[in-house]
């Protein structure tokens, strides 16, 4: 009885010290860590984007360009790892200028906006989907946000 | 006739208080300040964002490199 007490009382501990490391390298994930992550996953989502597979967000997000993309599940992984960094940076940054995140998020669809090529697919803020090339004014989706 | 005289000059006597108005506009101070803030925050995050970005791409480029040297180095073994 005393024995599997300690035992239970051990594998809480242990249970606590598990989620405690966890969850404290889950704070120290920083700025640094963030853009080694992303560099590393760049050149996969530069092809699926060359493939015209995956477009960036007026919200500074990346998605599928067409919903039967989304049954690749290489694809699904790749946008799902980048924007769970991208919103980690853009809470990031929104807390240290002390905003939003929805703040940084716009910016950073307007600067992905313009480093985009001209193949490449964007996503506008009524959802539609057109070509860099296609598009008059790359600040479109800036300005549309400014105004509301 | 003086009488009447007497009572215009006492009625425009009477008037006088009645032009001598006084009016207090208060006038709330225009903030500029926080406007500037703004601006500024905004600039600071295009900054942080364009420089966060353009790290991504250095930092791809130069592994894309390091790995392309690796293999050519290993191709040459």
């Amino acid at each position: 009885m005393n024995g599997s007490c300690s035992k239970a009382v051990f594998s809480a501990v242990l249970c606590t010290a598990v989620l405690g490391a966890m969850a404290a390298a889950a704070r120290a994930d920083t700025r640094d860590d963030i853009i080694d992550r992303m560099a590393k996953r760049l050149p996969q989502l530069k092809a699926y984007k060359a493939e015209g597979k995956i477009g960036e967000t007026f919200n500074g997000l990346v998605e599928a360009v067409k919903a039967e993309y989304w049954k690749d599940e290489t694809l699904r992984e790749l946008v799902a790892d980048e924007n769970t960094d991208r919103k980690a940076f853009y809470a990031l940054t929104a807390e240290k200028y002390e905003t939003t995140p929805e703040i940084v998020a716009r910016s950073a669809g307007i600067r992905n906006f313009k480093a985009a090529e001209p193949d490449d697919w964007l996503k506008l803020k009524d959802g539609t989907w057109v070509q860099k090339k296609n598009l008059k004014d790359v600040r479109e989706p800036g300005q549309e946000d400014q105004k509301d | 006739m003086r009488q009447w005289l007497l009572v215009g000059v006492a009625a425009a006597l009477l008037a006088i208080p009645a032009c001598n108005t006084s009016h207090t506009v208060k006038v709330e101070p225009v903030e500029i300040k926080p406007i500037y803030i703004t601006l500024d925050v905004y600039i600071k995050i295009e900054r942080e964002v364009e420089d966060f970005f353009s790290e991504v791409e250095k930092r791809a480029a130069e592994t894309g490199s390091e790995g392309k040297a690796a293999s050519e180095s290993g191709e040459q073994k």
